[in-house]
């Protein structure tokens, strides 16, 4: 799915976090988002998604506009930002996923257990799909949040740092999903934070910092001098 | 003493509507703690007490059809001065929550000396609102308080999967098109109605205690959120029944604080035994690496 983002702004009551963006993410593009703390990247994401009210500017999908594609967009929110104690089991959580295929009163078909089950499976977590979701590590978590993202089967996925405090185990296998997904013909964004990590992970890069510092393929935007441009603020105040 | 209580013809339907009543508030109540928002119950609970009161200065009846609106009115706004007081002040939330709980209390108390003070007959029972008083519901209002129980029960029922989202992960349900913000008022509503039924059997002092105890107690025992709705309602079942047959045998007990104490005690008994994460459970489990 390309995505077509123009000069979008987000504000949190007086204070701009995101200034006059824009980018186009080409189909199957696997891009991280790459910035200082602050930077507006979570922000970023959000204003994409719909879930933060954008202060102007115009985000497509395909042409369309974020309504009509609902369906085929998928969003992995920082670990982080839920409760782990709530009650529901791994599945439970990745069947969550299906919801929008469903309408709300309706109930779970066996097609959506089965892709469930799928999506587990390649995350390797099938084993703990009837595990209270408080007795998982850190890591398997991530698994769960990125289970349900792909019981959506959608054409574009959106994730918020899924390599913070994950172990290593988990990280190769976040990784070898994201490049199957690509492969698939997916886009794929990535809040990302370890900047070893980028030229073998990622494809393209997006260098953020409120405003874009640099947007294109790895090898041509990810270098010492756009970095340094990039993480300024921070180097100053250091 | 069960056998006779069932036997009188008023008990019983007393019995089955405070059954009801509480069934209500520990269903809706599950979701006002899966949130959080715990203290916000209590606000609102305590909130009601000086709706209660004016309506009664304005109609001179405790008809369940006049004091309902006006709990209902002062409830909502104990919810929106907590909202506003969180918006264009640098306050904590449970500083907004205590402000205006006391806040709203004290002039519900206030109202409640006057009318006791210049009372024209039909107020005695008006203070029963305080601590609950199961057998003082009025026959004539049962069915209306039958008929908000059942829309209570039936809608979250009917809205499990949205109210259970919004709970878990507000963010995911965004980006999958819940309208968060139109569910959560919709939550809130039934969270209000429960506690505006519930307080002439428990009380508004200890009412938000029928949300939250019943669902940290069943928290105890189960990790799968039907269930825990499920034993939840049992639990709110069980301490009815048992605060209504003391209040009935000592009738100058109020029932709330009966009520309470029960349901309290079946959540201690959970902390310890329940077998999802129980203490005495706990050590059974083991996070895989």
């Amino acid at each position: 799915m390309q995505l077509d983002v123009s000069h979008i702004s987000i504000q949190y009551q007086d204070n701009v976090v995101v200034d006059d963006v824009s980018f186009q993410l080409a189909p199957a593009s696997l891009a991280a988002i790459v910035g200082p703390n602050g930077a507006g990247k979570s922000s970023l994401l959000k204003g994409i998604l719909g879930i933060h009210p954008l202060k102007k500017g115009n985000v497509y999908f395909n042409g369309q506009t974020l309504s009509s594609v609902r369906p085929h967009i998928a969003y992995v929110p920082q670990r982080e930002s839920v409760d782990w104690d709530f009650p529901a089991t791994v599945l439970d959580v990745v069947l969550m996923g299906r919801y929008p295929h469903l309408n709300w009163w309706k109930r779970y078909r066996s097609i959506d257990f089965n892709i469930a089950r799928k999506s587990l499976e390649q995350v390797n977590l099938i084993d703990l799909a009837d595990r209270q979701i408080a007795q998982l590590s850190g890591g398997q978590q991530q698994r769960v949040f990125l289970a349900r993202a792909l019981a959506q089967e959608a054409s574009i996925y959106f994730m918020d740092e899924p390599f913070a405090g994950v172990d290593a185990a988990t990280e190769k296998n976040i990784v070898s999903v994201l490049k199957e997904l690509q492969a698939g013909g997916k886009s794929i964004m990535v809040v990302h934070h370890d900047l070893q990590t980028i030229r073998s992970y990622f494809s393209s890069i997006l260098l953020l910092n409120k405003k874009v510092i640099a947007f294109g393929p790895t090898d041509e935007v990810f270098t010492p001098e756009r970095i340094q441009q990039t993480y300024q603020r921070e180097s100053l105040l250091l | 003493m069960v056998e006779s209580l069932w036997a009188d013809a008023n008990a019983r339907t007393v019995i089955v509507c405070t059954l009801l009543l509480n069934s209500a508030a520990a269903l809706i109540g599950c979701f006002t703690y899966l949130q959080k928002k715990s203290l916000t119950g209590d606000a609102v609970s305590h909130s009601i007490l000086p709706g209660i009161a004016i309506a009664f200065l304005f109609s001179g009846v405790k008809d369940l059809w006049v004091i309902l609106p006006g709990a209902f009115l002062t409830g909502g706004l104990s919810l929106l001065s907590i909202e506003y007081i969180l918006r264009h002040s640098k306050l904590k939330q449970d500083t907004a929550i205590a402000l205006v709980l006391s806040v709203f209390f004290a002039v519900g108390v206030v109202l409640l000396s006057y009318i006791q003070h210049h009372g024209n007959g039909n107020q005695s029972g008006l203070d029963s609102f305080l601590l609950g008083k199961a057998a003082a519901l009025l026959s004539a209002d049962i069915p209306l308080y039958f008929s908000v129980a059942f829309v209570v029960v039936f809608s979250v029922l009917l809205f499990y999967r949205p109210f259970m989202l919004i709970s878990f992960d507000r963010s995911f349900a965004l980006s999958i098109g819940i309208a968060a913000h139109r569910w959560q008022q919709v939550m809130v509503v039934l969270s209000v109605l429960a506690i505006v039924i519930g307080i002439q059997a428990v009380g508004v002092v200890l009412m938000s205690a029928m949300l939250i105890t019943p669902a940290v107690a069943a928290r105890y025992w189960s990790h799968r959120l039907p269930v825990v709705l499920l034993l939840a309602v049992l639990f709110n079942m069980i301490a009815s029944v048992m605060g209504i047959i003391i209040s009935y045998k000592y009738p100058s007990m109020p029932t709330g604080p009966w009520i309470v104490v029960c349901i309290s005690s079946i959540a201690v008994l959970s902390f310890f035994i329940g077998n999802a994460k129980g203490i005495l459970r706990r050590s059974s489990l083991t996070v895989q690496k």
